[in-house]
């Protein structure tokens, strides 16, 4: 499947999913409802330890995955027939990698709330400067997307001080535009 | 000694027609073997089969008697390089991109000896002056050049090239040709290249496989270049002349 293609698949799962939280919106009580709408305001504030942990150790396993198979990534650069025939089970190396990607983000999503754009400005910024090397690329942008969370997360706590604004606000506020920049001005590499 | 013995491959069971029926052909060290034939023939999907890629339906290839079908994928990296036809170059630079055939033989860690030895194929290749160039602004020479070193990374011996002169000017079909044909010789690989200008196939090559409609036409040395057996297979009308001690062959 090319690029436009799992776009596609993105935009009717997304209204798939959609559908669903809006079905279960519909039948919820007023607090419910409240709380559902508050975890599309993504906030850090909302996980405990506990979470913390699960989020811990499903990060650590996918993490750890995802460096090992740095040179595999790679090799999928350049398209599937090279990385084949340099040993690299494509295959399943992708359904692997898919699905521990979107148990992550799941889990993640889940305790904290959708907070957009920086799954999007991390790599892509890293990317920049690592010459495409994935051995760099995932290290680097776990960095830098933590780094960026830090930061818009200390600026949605001191900006309207003292009220407190969900960091998820900050993030799709800076991310659109600056993305939109990455896109159009730097779009080697991406 | 690399032998396919009667291999058929279609790309779904419920395809009417096999793509390869019974292709059986050896292929010796030392010797570039050439595979023509015209379009949708089945040159590539041989390429593929034999790199592992694509897993044929019947048949068995084997390596000084060891079937290779079955081997696991990295083993086989070991022992097979694979040069796709199509090249879609990322952003990496050319020497990036020549690590990346060491891949077989490193887990994580890049070792001093792999540095070393791309340095030497680099060298070799003569892309030297391009090694810090990034691959997506190759010129279609330097690219082939760069993907052909990936491939002696990966320290073969069996080499699979799926038409290394594609997008060349005749001064770098020449020169990769030559490079191809030296080292063939000096490492006594066993090179298997899909080729579709036949009189460089004639200059560079030691044995010939004419592919028409998935099956073997015609498997031989240079007596498979004959005005029949060209006419039919690309039903064209030629015409060989003998140059030099060489053949010649164009359109009439």
């Amino acid at each position: 499947m090319g690029p436009l293609g799992l776009i596609l698949a993105g935009v009717a799962l997304n209204s798939l999913f959609g559908a669903l939280t809006m079905l279960m919106q519909y039948f919820a009580s007023n607090t419910q409802l409240t709380a559902a709408l508050f975890w599309t305001f993504g906030d850090t504030g909302r996980a405990g330890y506990r979470e913390l942990w699960i989020i811990m150790t499903v990060f650590a396993v996918s993490f750890i995955y995802f460096i090992i198979n740095g040179w595999n990534y790679n090799a999928l650069e350049w398209g599937d027939e090279t990385a084949a025939g340099l040993g690299v089970r494509v295959k399943r190396l992708r359904m692997r990698t898919m699905l521990l990607a979107s148990l992550l983000s799941a889990v993640v999503t889940a305790f904290i709330g959708v907070i957009g754009f920086i799954g999007l400005i991390a790599p892509h910024t890293v990317r920049l400067f690592t010459a495409g090397d994935y051995r760099y690329i995932t290290v680097y942008s776990a960095l830098f997307g933590a780094l960026i969370l830090l930061l818009s997360d200390l600026i949605a706590r001191s900006i309207l001080s003292p009220q407190v604004l969900p960091v998820g606000i900050i993030t799709s506020f800076a991310g659109a535009p600056l993305f939109l920049y990455l896109l159009i001005k730097g779009n080697r590499g991406i | 000694m690399l032998t396919f013995e009667g291999l058929y491959f279609k790309y779904s069971k419920n395809a009417p027609e096999d793509i390869l029926k019974n292709i059986s052909f050896s292929a010796s060290n030392s010797e570039i073997c050439a595979i023509m034939g015209p379009n949708g023939s089945g040159k590539s999907t041989l390429l593929k089969c034999a790199a592992g890629v694509i897993k044929p339906c019947r048949g068995a290839l084997r390596y000084h008697g060891e079937c290779l079908i079955s081997n696991y994928k990295t083993d086989r990296a070991h022992l097979i390089a694979y040069m796709p036809q199509a090249q879609t170059p990322p952003a990496c630079t050319v020497f990036d991109a020549v690590l990346l055939g060491r891949k077989p033989h490193i887990s994580y860690s890049v070792s001093k000896k792999d540095i070393k030895k791309v340095e030497e194929i680099i060298h070799t290749t003569g892309i030297t002056d391009i090694a810090m160039k990034r691959c997506d602004e190759l010129s279609g020479g330097e690219l082939q050049k760069t993907v052909f070193a990936r491939a002696l990374a990966q320290e073969p011996q069996i080499l699979l090239l799926d038409e290394p002169t594609n997008h060349l000017d005749f001064k770098n079909q020449t020169e990769i040709m030559k490079l191809i044909k030296g080292l063939t010789k000096e490492l006594k690989l066993i090179t298997i290249a899909v080729i579709h200008d036949i009189n460089l196939a004639i200059k560079f090559s030691d044995s010939f496989v004419l592919i028409k409609d998935g099956q073997i036409f015609a498997n031989s040395c240079i007596s498979a270049i004959t005005k029949e057996n060209i006419d039919t297979l690309y039903s064209v009308d030629s015409k060989i002349y003998e140059i030099d001690g060489g053949k010649i062959v164009m359109i009439n």
